[in-house]
């Protein structure tokens, strides 16, 4: 990869493809900012991977639907600026030569393949579809070049995949029949909005060596629209950070990232997790908090048809969390980590097994006094939306538990407001409902309830995954702090290597509902006894630049509160 | 979410003034009418709307005006006995059959077996049974209408139940109860007040049809139904009787219908955060 990015990082300012100039563009009076888009300007070359990379709300994908002329007008419109494809200015093309614009010259590939494709269609013919409309070609000189593309998208056995329908396709397989009929025109520029998000870290980087592949062999531009920084730095020739709608630094990625100019750049880059085990993340404490024994579980699915699908979601599990450590669950969408939490906090039940919370077994504790264990062990989860009651107050949510404890009404929400400035929050925010807050500050809400019952253990599961990387960062930091002031113990479930990497002393790894490999951070890095660790290892975007550099940590004491704005 | 909540208002409150329209001239009826609306006047017969008899008089002679009002209190009571009965009984079932997993298969091929029952045919047979009675109506309406409240509630409960803040509360130790009371009733409550809504209109114009068929409440008690049935025999004669009783029946259910959706709209926050 290395050679090839030599190659096409060569710059190639004869042949602009892309050329945005001021451009700006205005959200409706009511919105948070004026400006969605503020004076931004960039071009992208043929052969070249221009990376947009901002945190939620920085005004990327509003750049890409400007580009494509798909935005939601009236409500949000180009105010001034030019956009040129070729020499030709985008924004004074009429909707109709606009319409043929879209496919032939420009196309774009979405976060969501499933969604993007008609799931009533064979993915054949989904292909097909662009090129019925916008060439002359007969039908099986059609099939002939849908064919070509798919094994140029490297996709396997393509005559049978042809006739498959969208469900028949794994995710990374969707990810690549939407980049086929995105090429299938060779159009100048390619849009890729977050096309990796949706999908696991070795799929991931796949696809992301395909996207690197076929800008070179469709000479196209490709404008990657992201919010990770290890993928810009994977695949980007350069890079432009953009924030609140400007362009904040850009340049070719590695001297951007490595030694950013600006504060926001540094900042974003001190917050993504290093891919580096972190020292100091040894407990302290060697109590024995809860131990799960060969958990199975098995999925029966109900249909119509007289025997149901079985699914075997656990096979076997076993951990261990002591107090005062994290341990990191790991593994990809579907591997049975969020199973095995729930059943760990009993919010689920195992076909077999045995678990044990500081020493006694759980179905037992819960039997004689259901309260101390839910004491003893709480839980948050990854979707901070839905995880609070819409009807009740903040502050309603987070007494909810001490009061079911016994706590005195007045001693609870003392606690409350206590434990709100803990993690961040104003204390006289307590009456307020959760849609008052962003996902990052409800996350932290949720953490806080959790921490209001002084569990000896907590159940992370995903708990960052949804969030920007510099909440994700204050967030670590805060778990990070209140193991090392209390005892706490932290089953920390994630699917990303780097956040566990960042804050666990030990990781579990977990393949198809098994534990493939259990060891201290440390020494999973230096040595992985498994191919798939190895291979999980190996995937995550980024890797080398982030390997490589020490990123110099501005001031600790400013980032909370440059962070509070980007919240 | 400003605009969302000002069109939300509109429809609201155009549903609310024109209910009240009718609710309250019908509940002041004893006042605002001098006239029985049973008394028969055979001078008075197809009267035109004047003076004397403000929306005229029918073929025996009755004052149209205060049938009109009385005929609005038999739709309204019809209307609100049929979503009380439907609601709480629908909302236990439905409920029982969300939580207890086992009765649930049962229950629901219960229901759907209620569903098949035409409400027509149901109204027509009791009546012949029973004779008619505001009784044979209510049950006649309410029957076929248990089974979408018992849908809708089982499907709450069912959905809310995985919800991840009950998962939550849960793993805080709330009993079960305080669960259902805090965190299921609260977010079940806006949809089945949406639904309650509709059910009512969908009364008041099924009483209304059964009087127009003769096996609503007793003919000599006034209805719009009925008062639309005998005013079309003499359409031609006096095309103002079939008018009144037809445009207040209209007014009530476009009333219970716009306050269904503004209902529907401030109650739902999730609709409201996307207007």
């Amino acid at each position: 990869m290395g050679a090839a990015k030599s190659v096409a990082t060569l710059p190639d300012t004869v042949n602009k493809a892309l050329e945005v100039e001021n451009l700006t563009v205005t959200l409706p009076p009511d919105a948070e900012r004026r400006l969605a888009v503020d004076d931004v300007s960039f071009s992208v070359a043929r052969n070249e991977i221009l990376c947009l990379l901002g945190e939620s709300g920085s005004g990327k994908s509003i750049i890409a639907l400007a580009i494509m002329g798909l935005l939601p007008r009236p409500v949000v419109n180009v105010r001034s600026g030019r956009i040129g494809l070729n020499g030709q200015d985008l924004l004074a093309l009429s909707p109709r030569r606009m319409r043929q614009m879209r496919g032939q010259q420009v196309s774009m590939v979405f976060q969501e393949p499933m969604t993007a494709l008609n799931p009533l269609l064979p993915v054949g013919d989904q292909i097909s579809e662009v090129l019925r409309t916008h060439t002359k070609l007969r039908k099986k000189e059609r099939r002939d070049r849908v064919l070509t593309l798919m094994d140029d998208m490297q996709l396997p056995d393509c005559e049978r995949l042809y006739a498959a329908y969208p469900h028949q396709l794994s995710g990374g397989q969707q990810q690549r029949v939407m980049i086929a009929s995105a090429l299938a025109l060779e159009p100048a520029l390619l849009i890729a909005d977050e096309p990796t998000t949706a999908l696991d870290v070795t799929t991931q980087a796949r696809i992301l060596s395909l996207i690197r592949k076929v800008c070179v062999d469709y000479n196209a531009a490709v404008l990657l629209i992201t919010h990770d920084v290890g993928v810009a730095a994977e695949v980007g020739d350069r890079v432009a950070v953009l924030r609140y709608g400007r362009v904040v630094e850009s340049g070719p990625t590695r001297s951007v990232l490595e030694s950013p100019a600006q504060d926001y750049t540094r900042m974003l880059m001190a917050s993504v997790p290093r891919f580096q085990p972190r020292t100091g993340n040894q407990p302290h404490h060697y109590r024995l908090l809860i131990e799960a024994r060969d958990i199975s579980k098995t999925y029966v699915g109900r249909s119509l048809s007289a025997k149901g699908r079985q699914v075997q979601a656990l096979r076997d599990a076993s951990l261990q969390v002591y107090e005062g450590e994290i341990v990191g669950l790991v593994g990809e969408s579907g591997c049975g980590k969020s199973t095995l939490a729930r059943i760990i906090a009993n919010l689920e039940q195992s076909d077999h097994g045995e678990i044990r919370f500081r020493g006694e077994e759980t179905k037992a504790l819960i039997a004689r006094d259901n309260r101390a264990f839910r004491k003893g062990l709480q839980i948050v989860f990854q979707d901070p939306y839905r995880s609070l009651n819409p009807r009740r107050s903040i502050g309603q949510s987070i007494v909810e538990g001490p009061l079911n404890m016994g706590v005195s009404s007045q001693e609870a929400w003392e606690g409350a407001r206590a434990i709100l400035e803990d993690v961040g929050i104003d204390a006289r925010a307590v009456t307020r409902f959760p849609h008052e807050f962003s996902g990052g500050q409800r996350q932290r809400i949720c953490i806080a309830r959790a921490l209001a019952m002084q569990p000896a253990l907590l159940i992370a599961d995903e708990i960052v995954s949804a969030l920007d990387v510099s909440v994700q960062a204050q967030i670590l930091n805060f778990l990070r702090e209140i193991r090392d002031r209390s005892d706490l113990g932290v089953l920390f479930v994630t699917h990303d290597l780097r956040v566990a990497a960042e804050i666990c002393s030990r990781i579990a790894v977990m393949r198809s509902g098994e534990i493939v490999e259990m060891q201290e951070t440390q020494s999973l890095f230096e040595s992985p006894q498994q191919d798939y660790t190895r291979s999980l290892l190996n995937a995550v975007p980024g890797k080398a630049l982030l390997e490589g550099t020490a990123i110099e940590l501005v001031d600790q004491t400013d980032r909370p509160a440059s962070c509070a704005k980007a919240d | 979410m400003r605009r969302g909540s000002s069109r939300m208002n509109s429809s609201y409150w155009m549903g609310a003034v024109l209910l009240g329209a009718v609710l309250v001239p019908s509940l002041l009826a004893p006042w605002l009418s001098s006239a029985d609306p049973l008394l028969i006047e055979p001078f008075s017969r197809f009267a035109q709307p004047g003076p004397e008899h403000l929306f005229g008089a029918d073929a025996l002679g009755r004052d149209v005006f205060s049938r009109t009002l009385y005929g609005g209190q038999t739709s309204l009571v019809v209307g609100a006995v049929v979503t009380l009965v439907t609601v709480a009984l629908g909302a236990t079932i439905g409920a029982t059959s969300g939580f207890f997993r086992p009765l649930d298969a049962v229950v629901m091929r219960i229901m759907d077996g209620l569903m098949a029952i035409p409400g027509l045919l149901l109204a027509i047979a009791l009546a012949a049974t029973f004779g008619n009675s505001l009784m044979t109506v209510v049950v006649a309406i309410a029957t076929p209408e248990v089974p979408r409240v018992v849908r809708l509630v089982r499907s709450l409960v069912l959905s809310l139940r995985e919800e991840l803040y009950v998962m939550a509360a849960v793993a805080v130790a709330t009993p079960r109860p305080v669960i259902i009371k805090r965190h299921i009733v609260p977010n079940a409550l806006p949809a089945l007040v949406v639904l309650a809504t509709y059910i009512c209109a969908a009364a008041i114009l099924t009483e209304a049809t059964l009087g127009f068929l003769g096996v609503g409440v007793p003919p000599e008690y006034p209805s719009w139904g009925n008062m639309i049935a005998e005013a079309r025999i003499s359409f031609q004669v006096a095309p103002w009787l079939i008018l009144f009783p037809s445009l207040f029946l209209t007014i009530t259910v476009l009333g219970v219908n716009l306050l269904g959706d503004g209902l529907r709209d401030s109650l739902d926050p999730k609709l409201a955060e996307k207007i």
